[in-house]
């Protein structure tokens, strides 16, 4: 190791805790910097040499990831004030010292990690599947669908449940109920889709009551802070529109 | 509480969850275990599309083309029967996952869109952008979703499968299986009758790979060390186009070839597209591993690396960039944002990377393991790539796979109600030995009660032991030796000496791995102590993987000896079955069906036509 | 709504200062002749600004700000859309209690001089006066963008961007009215 490589260190401050319960506090790492290194591989770094910038010996940090590559939604957390992926928050990219947060808007299990269950029980709420018959092959093709109609589908179907649009909502907090974007997304997606229309009046229900699209305040920061550009503001409007409806013109249809 | 058997699930891919949703709908109560949110699998990753012979350009194609393809892209490895009923079930499996809801590309008559990946002639990948794999595992995932929603499942996410649990006094019947919340770190046993297994494969093993950081294997070493085979354990395929990085090897999809992205480097101050002259029939879509072999010789063999470094071009800049938005988005602005250079304009630099283990737990055709009630599907299983794998088999196999074991697994469990006390084995089939071990559908009699609890306290005394381990050996680091190591010697070109030695390093790894200091010592979501217990499944995997490689003196697929170049049917045409012992891997061999299709020469030079009639 | 058109009304008849006192007070007492005032002032004003402002409030505590780290116009909007709203029930309120709840009691009919004498009488009044129009102009009109895009009348998020316009305009116009009003209480 040359000292050209032993200079170049990054410095990260993270804010850990350890138990939920507990009262969070600052760590600060000094990591060695490489080409091209991202969050996830300086937190590697990390687990190989757990020693903080005061030279005391403490645990590692914990966090969860998974795929690296931005598909999977497990590694969001806060990267200097702005919630994203940490696989693809590149070092070079990052105003020091990089300063790591845990999700505020999910419970805390322990420094970075947060639990996203809320998330997975929406999507039961609002029924985000198709109702297929059987899982045996029906010997028949699906319903044919106009590129352009795949194209806005495939956009909404990339959303990872990662989290990030409820951490840029001010509408999700521990004092609203709110769904939050991601779900409605979802909602849009199956009651576009031929198979998932079925159930979209139940799945307009879910969301007209409290906690559904009407706390949606309109701040419009689920669209700038998703990852995968999902056009957000753009389905709550629409969804607005089929609750709208729904809304004015469901009792004629009981 | 739902009465009735209950199936355990472990793993929530795609093979996971689709044997889940398979056994929810027959009726039964299921428990989903995976170390997180099945949505954050691993099948996410898999990018360039899945194989089905739809035909729907009209071109040829068919079930039995698919099918001759699988058998010669793995070097008659693969049993054929299993693999001929996978082809035969494609068409319908895309079907279903258009009614699930894929967003499958589309052709503008708004039909399925079809596109060539590597291996064959025909186009036959159906795909979503290039996020195929999150688009199909999401699919499966709502299905779930939706049997969960009507009490059917249960998911244990954040679970950890420890071990299996046997009535070790009696008849050493399957109980149920022993796991960790990885969250309170609470070991538990699940008594059940059957357990599918769908836990994917060991890339970690390798250091760097394309694998998530989930793909550790423990699951399959746990099984294997309690007495599962496993088969064909030294097919490892390494892909051949990635970006090398610091936490992991990032793939760059077959599909950019499959679109018409060429590789090539400078050679003599002129671009030299090396797999286009060397293999002038199948040009930039040869096989994994004989593009993968192509790059090595040129970077390492000849020297040719691009600017003298080990990597080679991928060059898609002559391709329409609206075209290539529609068809590979997801991948491209990956490439982008970790070389900060744009695929569009600049070709590529890619190297290969492990990616994909051809072997795994040895499973019956109806993917039961050699102990009844034990189920096995997906990257865990060795059953449909041979030596190896043709890109868009791996997503159809998973899916397959996990169709076929929930639906069997429905079966055992049918049958053994059927059967009384002591009565006779499972209800699957497959010419495997299943003599010793019956099952029951009530597990959790007084005996089984103390033999499930046992299991437990193992477990418990395994963890406490570990997080009581106060040396100076760093557990990751000592990882990032074993994936040097591994990868450096078990990989592209093999040779015996080499892998001798590796035996003898492994050896020392797992002394060294004695002296480990534990750097966490919290009782509460502790990942340290995890890690640690999963490396040593590494280390034991690797010998199995190293001595598969060792003891194979012939060359076939992804398994490569220079000192052996050609591939040895007369010796070497049978499956490599790896047994457990404390002293190592013990190595026996079986045969493969080869009941459909002859094998014979396997060359991408010339059309696989031309090679039938030799 | 009504609470919209009733704000529109009410700048329009204020406007009316801007051609004399006369005028003004004339609008004032055509106004006081509608038949059934007492009941279309309950309905259609007091109980909706009741509700909305009630609401209005539970909206705002359920909400939390963020512009420090995400500072995009929107979430800027979202943010004045509060604050104006928490100005606006306080200046109503107070607005109602001086210049109708009084005159109910009283009997005194606002008018012209009446309103002259709240503007003329403290400078800093008069800056509060404003501020607060202003804002419940803003609260009006970014409003009305948020009620289309709630009901989904404007989705695409071109069609979002051209109401945005449309709104700014609407408020300037708006906006200048009002000014041009207090001038003329200050003024004539």
């Amino acid at each position: 190791m040359s000292e050209k490589t032993a200079a170049a260190t990054v410095l990260f401050r993270i804010k850990r805790q350890d138990t939920p319960a507990a009262a969070p506090y600052w760590d600060e790492f000094r990591v060695p910097s490489r080409p091209f290194m991202n969050v996830v591989a300086a937190l590697m770094e990390i687990q190989k040499n757990p020693v903080n910038t005061a030279g005391r010996r403490v645990a590692p940090v914990v966090w969860d990831c998974n795929c690296l590559e931005e598909v999977c939604g497990a590694c969001a957390m806060i990267v200097n004030g702005r919630a994203r992926q940490a696989c693809s928050a590149l070092v070079r990219d990052l105003a020091e010292p990089i300063v790591l947060e845990a999700l505020s808007k999910f419970p805390v299990v322990r420094d970075l990690m947060v639990d996203r269950a809320v998330m997975f029980e929406n999507l039961k709420k609002v029924k985000a599947w198709t109702a297929v018959d059987t899982t045996s092959d029906t010997a028949e093709a699906g319903p044919r669908v106009p590129p352009r109609v795949q194209a806005l589908n495939y956009q909404l179907a990339r959303c990872m449940t990662c989290g990030c649009c409820m951490e840029a909502c001010p509408q999700v907090n521990r004092r609203s109920g709110f769904i939050g974007p991601a779900v409605l997304a979802q909602v849009k997606l199956f009651n576009s889709h031929p198979l998932g229309q079925p159930l979209a009046p139940e799945r307009l229900e879910a969301i007209m009551g409290p906690g559904g699209i009407a706390e949606c305040g309109k701040a419009q920061n689920c669209q700038k802070a998703c990852p995968k550009q999902l056009p957000l503001t753009q389905v709550l409007a629409d969804l607005g529109r089929q609750t709208s409806v729904r809304a004015l013109t469901g009792w004629l249809r009981r | 509480m739902t009465r009735g058997p209950r199936l355990a699930v472990i793993g929530g891919g795609l093979a996971g969850s689709m044997a889940a949703v398979e056994a929810a709908q027959a009726g039964l109560t299921v428990d989903l275990f995976a170390l997180g949110p099945a949505k954050r699998s691993h099948s996410a990753a898999a990018q360039g599309g899945i194989n089905a012979a739809l035909n729907t350009h009209d071109l040829g194609d068919s079930t039995g083309e698919h099918f001759d393809d699988t058998i010669y892209g793995g070097d008659f490895l693969a049993n054929q029967t299993p693999v001929k009923n996978m082809c035969d079930a494609a068409p319908g499996i895309i079907h279903l996952f258009d009614r699930m809801g894929v967003p499958f590309n589309r052709t503008p008559e708004g039909v399925i869109d079809l596109r060539l990946l590597g291996g064959t002639k025909f186009p036959r990948v159906a795909f979503s952008g290039a996020t195929t794999g999150q688009q199909l595992l999401y699919a499966a995932d709502e299905q779930v979703r939706r049997h969960e929603a009507a009490g059917r499942v249960h998911r244990y996410e954040g679970w950890e499968f420890l071990s299996a649990a046997f009535d070790e006094t009696g008849d050493g019947r399957f109980l149920g299986i022993v796991a960790q919340d990885l969250k309170t770190m609470e070991i538990r046993a699940f008594p059940c009758a059957a357990a599918v297994f769908g836990t994917g494969g060991p890339g970690l093993i390798f250091g760097q790979t394309t694998n998530s950081a989930s793909n550790n294997g423990y699951a399959s070493y746990a099984l294997w060390r309690q007495g599962v085979k496993y088969g064909n354990p030294e097919f490892i395929q390494v892909h051949p186009t990635a970006i090398p990085g610091a936490d992991k090897n990032r793939l760059i999809s077959e599909s950019v070839r499959g679109e018409g992205g060429r590789v090539w480097t400078w050679k003599d101050g002129q671009k030299w597209y090396f797999l286009e002259e060397w293999y002038p029939a199948y040009g930039n879509l040869v096989p994994r591993d004989i593009a993968t072999r192509a790059i090595f010789k040129v970077c390492v063999d000849m020297g040719l690396g691009v600017d003298g470094e080990q990597c080679v071009y991928l060059d898609m800049t002559h391709m329409d960039p609206a075209e290539v938005a529609r068809r590979l988005e997801g991948i491209l602005d990956i490439y982008q944002l970790f070389t900060g250079q744009d695929p569009r304009r600049v070709p590529m630099r890619i190297f290969p990377a492990v990616h994909y283990s051809m072997g795994g737990l040895w499973v019956d055709y109806e993917q039961m393991t050699n102990i009844p009630g034990i189920f096995a599907a997906g990257e865990l299983d060795y059953q449909y790539h041979g030596a190896n794998r043709l890109g868009g088999n791996g997503m159809l196999s998973a899916i397959y796979g996990g169709m076929v074991a929930g639906r069997a697994a429905v079966r055992y469990l049918e049958g053994l109600s059927k059967v009384t006390a002591g009565g006779g084995g499972g209800a699957g089939g497959g010419g495997a030995d299943q003599a010793g071990r019956a099952g029951s559908p009530t597990p959790v009699d007084g005996e089984g009660a103390g033999a499930l609890a046992a299991a437990v306290r193992r477990e418990q005394e395994r963890d406490a032991a570990i997080a009581r381990m106060d040396g100076t050996e760093n557990a990751y680091l000592l990882r990032d030796e074993l994936g040097a190591l591994m990868n450096g010697n078990v990989t592209v070109v093999r040779y015996n000496d080499r892998l001798r030695t590796t035996l003898e390093k492994l050896g020392e790894l797992k002394e060294r791995y004695r002296h480990i200091g534990v750097t966490d010592s919290s009782g509460w979501s502790n990942q340290a102590v995890g890690y640690v217990r999963r490396l040593w499944g590494m280390l034991e995997l690797s010998q199995a993987i190293t001595l598969g490689a060792l003891q194979r003196d012939e060359s076939r697929g992804a398994h490569y000896k220079p000192e052996f170049p050609e591939r040895d049917d007369a010796n070497w045409l049978k499956t490599t079955i790896a047994t457990y012992t404390p002293d190592g891997p013990k190595l026996s061999y079986e045969p493969v069906d080869l009941r459909f299709i002859r094998p014979r020469v396997r060359k991408y030079d010339v059309d696989k036509g031309a090679s039938r009639n030799v | 709504m009504p609470l919209g058109l009733f704000l529109l009304e009410h700048i329009i008849s204020n406007s009316a200062a801007l051609y004399g006192p006369e005028r003004f007070n004339a609008q004032v007492r055509l106004l006081h002749r509608l038949p059934f005032l007492p009941a279309i002032e309950i309905v259609f004003i007091l109980l909706p600004l009741l509700y909305h402002g009630a609401y209005g409030v539970y909206v705002t505590l359920t909400g939390q700000a963020n512009i420090g780290r995400y500072g995009y116009g929107r979430n800027w909007a979202y943010v004045a859309q509060r604050a104006t709203g928490m100005i606006t029930l306080i200046f109503v309120s107070w607005h109602f209690w001086t210049l109708r709840l009084q005159s109910l009691l009283t009997g005194r009919v606002a008018t012209f001089d009446l309103v002259a004498g709240v503007f003329r009488g403290h400078p800093a009044v008069t800056a509060l006066y404003g501020l607060a129009t202003v804002s419940a102009i803003y609260h009006f009109t970014n409003g009305l963008w948020g009620f289309a895009v709630d009901w989904g009348f404007v989705v695409s998020p071109r069609a979002q961007a051209a109401l945005t316009r449309w709104c700014w305009g609407l408020f300037a116009l708006m906006t200048a009215a009002t000014l041009g009003f207090m001038v003329a209480f200050i003024r004539l």
